[in-house]
């Protein structure tokens, strides 16, 4: 036997020995948690990225809840702003978002432009939680863009989070804005309650497919600046315009609003304005006041507001 | 629904009464002023249920008003009371959540009602049963009238979820005990549910019942981009399709 010959030996032998290594099994994320809780770093790494698309949702939240108390994993969850998988690189957001992660912001920024990332309604959030102002002009665009609705949605909310700093955008870009986010954008206007903005929303007034949206945000606006009339919305052809305005006057407290109120509980056409009529009668007055049903009989409305 | 004394059944009967004084236990001595002591044994296999105490007339499917447990595993309580009636009930849901419809398998008591007296400590044990049939409980399909609302809930791909309830309330603090509650979504997400009259309503969907929203929760609201839920106005005899709720985990 020569020298190459027993070299074989030993290097075959090591083959097998590798070859027939047991895989470990893969630790579950409950395991992965448990150890992360002991402050096991590689643990907290493996469990930022084991979660994904097919990680059941029970499993993604206490994989979730625990990373937002810990400052372990923070690399790996970097290394995820990006991730091709929408729910891992949802995750890195939002926990980055939470764990002011370096890095968050312009990450968030990236993400809610992305049209390929189906969950950028998670960056919209994020930049909302984050509560910095150059986030402003991000989301006013993403509420622009209008689509996922979801994301517009979560834009305009992150926008009301962002307060003053984005009333100004709102109400001088508010053109911009077209179908739902027009209506996100003057409600989210209202909920402000920024009197530099009030003219915005009464413009709206004027066009049929924006009043239902600015009658809804002036009474929601409430006492601010000066008054605006909108008894007149009262017996606005639109049924649901009319609801809007029961809500706004009543939020208001418009006393001269309660003859019409008063009228309009007991003889409006529609049910739902009748209801609303005592609803707003009731803000008004400060009792509890009823309608007429659909049997003549007079009833409380259902359901308190504010 | 059938609930059926199964041959396993878990607690024995009801042995108390309402007279009779804890052993060993001189009246009201552990209990503060005004308050009587309830207490009872609840043996295994109730280890890890919870009772819950309705005041009468209140909705013994909402929230209650208390609960005590989970009960340790030798399953006694022991609650102070303020005097007055109050309904008992115990219930441990297979699936872990403390609240919900309860399905077949789970563990549930029938009501009891007890009367409590200042300065009087009451014995109560409470006979428990697992659920039999009625595999999924379903609120909305039980009515039969013509109004309501439908549409699907999915996720933020648009595919359908499934396992959630839409739950519709009539107060915009959407922070009571929900008007309606749907049955679970299919894996077609679609969801139908029944109201037993017109108004306005606010509406979710979510995989919890009760309580607010938490972290890791799948919750969805009806609304449009505001802090304030929107309303969804239902007339009387409408059923008012394609209210489509978008969820998404609780961040």
């Amino acid at each position: 036997m020569n020298f190459r010959r027993l070299l074989c030996i030993p290097v075959t032998c090591l083959v097998l020995v590798t070859g027939c290594e047991v895989p470990q099994p893969q630790l579950s994320i409950g395991e992965l948690v448990a150890r992360g809780q002991e402050g096991d770093a590689a643990a907290v790494v493996e469990l930022v990225e084991r979660v994904d698309s097919n990680t059941p949702l029970a499993q993604r939240a206490e994989a979730y809840k625990f990373l937002l108390t810990t400052r372990l994993g923070e690399e790996a969850i970097r290394k995820n702003f990006e991730d091709p998988d929408p729910v891992r690189r949802e995750q890195a957001l939002t926990v980055g978002a939470a764990r002011k992660v370096p890095g968050i912001f312009d990450a968030a920024v990236k993400a809610i432009a992305d049209a390929n990332f189906s969950r950028s309604n998670a960056a919209a959030w994020t930049l909302g939680e984050l509560g910095d102002v150059r986030a402003v002009p991000i989301l006013f665009s993403a509420l622009v863009r209008g689509a996922p609705d979801l994301t517009a949605r979560e834009a305009a909310r992150s926008l009301g989070r962002l307060g003053d700093n984005s009333a100004h955008i709102l109400s001088t870009r508010m053109g911009e804005l077209k179908g739902a986010s027009l209506g996100y954008g003057l409600r989210v206007l209202g909920e402000l309650r920024v009197e530099g903005t009030k003219q915005t929303l009464v413009t709206a007034l004027e066009d049929p497919a924006t009043r239902l949206d600015a009658v809804w945000a002036l009474g929601t606006m409430g006492k601010v600046g000066v008054p605006v009339d909108l008894t007149q919305y009262l017996d606005d052809p639109d049924w649901l315009v009319r609801v809007e305005a029961c809500r706004a006057v009543g939020l208001l407290s418009d006393k001269s609003a309660e003859p019409l109120l008063d009228r309009l509980r007991r003889e409006d056409p529609d049910l739902s304005v009748r209801e609303w009529a005592a609803r707003g009668m009731a803000l008004v007055t400060g009792e509890q006041e009823s309608y007429l049903d659909e049997n003549g009989e007079w009833k409380t409305p259902k359901g308190l507001y504010h | 629904m059938r609930i059926k004394a199964a041959p396993l059944l878990l607690l024995l009967a009801i042995t108390v009464s309402g007279c009779d004084t804890a052993p060993g236990k001189p009246e009201g001595t552990n209990s503060s002023p005004g308050l009587s002591t309830v207490s009872g044994v609840a043996t295994k296999p109730a280890a890890g249920a919870t009772i819950y105490l309705y005041r009468p007339g209140e909705d013994l499917r909402g929230p209650p008003f208390t609960t005590i447990g989970p009960l340790g595993s030798d399953g006694s309580y022991s609650v102070d009371l303020p005097a007055g009636d109050y309904i008992f009930l115990v219930r441990q849901r297979e699936n872990g959540e403390d609240a919900g419809p309860l399905v077949e398998g789970d563990l549930k008591s029938d009501p009891h009602t007890l009367k409590v007296t200042p300065g009087q400590p009451v014995t109560l044990d409470l006979a428990a049963y697992i659920k039999e049939g009625n595999l999924k409980e379903n609120f909305g399909a039980k009515m039969t009238n013509d109004t309501g609302v439908s549409g699907v809930i999915h996720n933020a791909e648009g595919n359908p979820v499934e396992g959630v309830r839409v739950h519709a309330y009539d107060h915009v603090q959407m922070s009571e005990r929900p008007k309606y509650v749907s049955a679970r979504t299919g894996p077609d997400g679609r969801y139908d549910l029944g109201l037993t009259g017109g108004g306005t309503y606010y509406i979710c969907a979510r995989d919890k019942y009760g309580g607010p929203p938490k972290v890791g929760d799948l919750y969805g609201r009806y609304d449009k981009g505001t802090v304030e839920p929107s309303s969804v106005i239902i007339k009387k005899g409408e059923k008012k399709k394609d209210v489509d709720i978008t969820v998404h985990m609780v961040w």
